[in-house]
């Protein structure tokens, strides 16, 4: 009797912890507001997400030296479409950029494609510049620019981290199975993004 | 034992006799003997509470370790050196100096050099030092305001010094390839962030113009 007390108190807690949502009087602005919009700009958006993851798991796929190559060339690439996102240099099509950047970097991850290395750093480079298009357009008026920076830089650098630790289960055959496998799904979560901007337009 | 450990001994040596005097009985003091303690702290606490000057000293730090130990030991130097000199100077002169594009501009240097793992020569290292630990003093002496300009400058003069040296000493003990691969990522980032923080300077002071 007591135990399912118990378990039931647990269960609410849970559930009001689920259902509750935080308050926000104000919008981010400053130092703080600067560092939690840059830092959750990526981890907010599942395409930026599994754009980044993608790139890190591609990497170590690829093996030395693209296993920190491809993460190196991507936060510097994104940088530079940041930039041209603040100065706000027109990028036609930037979400649809974006959609496709999940498809392709999914299908690489799916076919293990063992590509020449420039040639990934030059898919990778494009797609990076979409990203931080986006990332300097959406930066938002009041936040402070450094903190904003610092913030979605260190969240890239987690998201090809995070990649290249989930690549480094391709040592065994059915972790090869399972990242290929992710691989496919994010391809099929690009076509979907796709889908929805044509449907959209 | 290179320079950077035997300074950092010393320093261990000096923390360990600042404790020593701390837990040693004193007499209950009811004035401040010296005002300008405060004043000291907010100076030391000042250069460490700034996110470009902290960036540009990890990537310099970085690039330094890089480009081998003669090279870090004069970078050290000048960073030791010179905050306090230009501190004075533009404390003295009250001229105000936009320094955030320049820390911009030199995080970006020092970053890709930290990340490309670029050989260059001392000069043109010490060069890069000297003009950044230039506007980290000139940021400090535009700070001093109403408070105690002798400790303010002191205290911010050795927080960037202490954390460098720190920097160096933990970058010398790199022995694993993920763990230089590691520093290279972080510097550049710091380049990503130059890169961004530049922009964002430019436009606000209309260099760039946004079209919208």
């Amino acid at each position: 009797m007591k135990f399912t007390h118990t378990v039931l108190r647990v269960a609410f807690a849970i559930l009001f912890w689920l259902v509750a949502r935080p308050a926000f009087a104000h919008i981010g602005s400053g130092l703080g507001g600067g560092f939690f919009s840059g830092f959750s700009h990526p981890l907010l958006g599942p395409d930026h997400l599994l754009a980044m993851v993608s790139v890190g798991i591609w990497g170590a796929e690829l093996g030395a030296p693209a296993i920190w190559l491809l993460p190196i060339t991507f936060p510097l690439i994104m940088a530079i479409g940041g930039a041209a996102g603040i100065v706000g240099m027109p990028l036609p099509g930037t979400e649809i950029i974006i959609a496709l950047s999940v498809i392709v970097l999914g299908a690489v991850v799916a076919l293990a494609a063992r590509l020449n290395l420039i040639l990934a750093m030059v898919i990778v480079g494009v797609f990076a510049f979409a990203h931080g298009h986006a990332h300097g357009a959406e930066m938002p008026a009041s936040a402070d620019a450094l903190a904003f920076s610092v913030g979605f830089v260190i969240a890239t650098g987690m998201l090809h981290a995070l990649g290249i630790t989930i690549g480094l289960l391709i040592k065994w055959p059915i972790g090869f199975g399972v990242v290929r496998a992710m691989g496919g799904l994010a391809a099929l979560f690009g076509v979907y993004l796709i889908a929805e901007h044509v449907i959209d337009l | 034992m290179s320079s950077i450990c035997k300074v950092q001994k010393s320093l261990k040596l000096l923390v360990v006799l600042a404790a020593v005097l701390c837990l040693w009985p004193a007499g209950a003091d009811a004035h401040v003997v010296w005002a300008g303690g405060g004043a000291f702290w907010a100076g030391f606490l000042h250069p460490l509470t700034s996110l470009d000057e902290i960036c540009f000293l990890v990537a310099l730090s970085i690039w330094s370790t890089f480009n081998g130990p003669s090279t870090r030991f004069r970078t050290l130097c000048t960073i030791a050196a010179v905050p306090g000199v230009a501190a004075v100077v533009l404390w003295w002169s009250g001229q105000e100096l936009s320094t955030v594009p320049v820390m911009a501009a030199l995080m970006i240097v020092a970053g890709l050099g930290g990340a490309a793992r670029f050989k260059v020569q001392g000069v043109i290292l010490l060069a890069i030092a000297v003009i950044g630990a230039w506007f980290i003093g000139s940021e400090t002496g535009q700070a001093v305001g109403k408070l105690s300009p002798g400790g303010f400058i002191i205290g911010a003069s050795l927080s960037p010094a202490m954390l460098f040296l720190y920097l160096l000493g933990g970058l010398e003990r790199l022995r694993l390839e993920w763990q230089t691969i590691a520093c290279r990522a972080i510097a550049s980032w710091i380049a990503a962030i130059g890169i961004m923080m530049l922009t964002f300077e430019l436009v606000r002071h209309r260099v760039l113009m946004q079209p919208h």
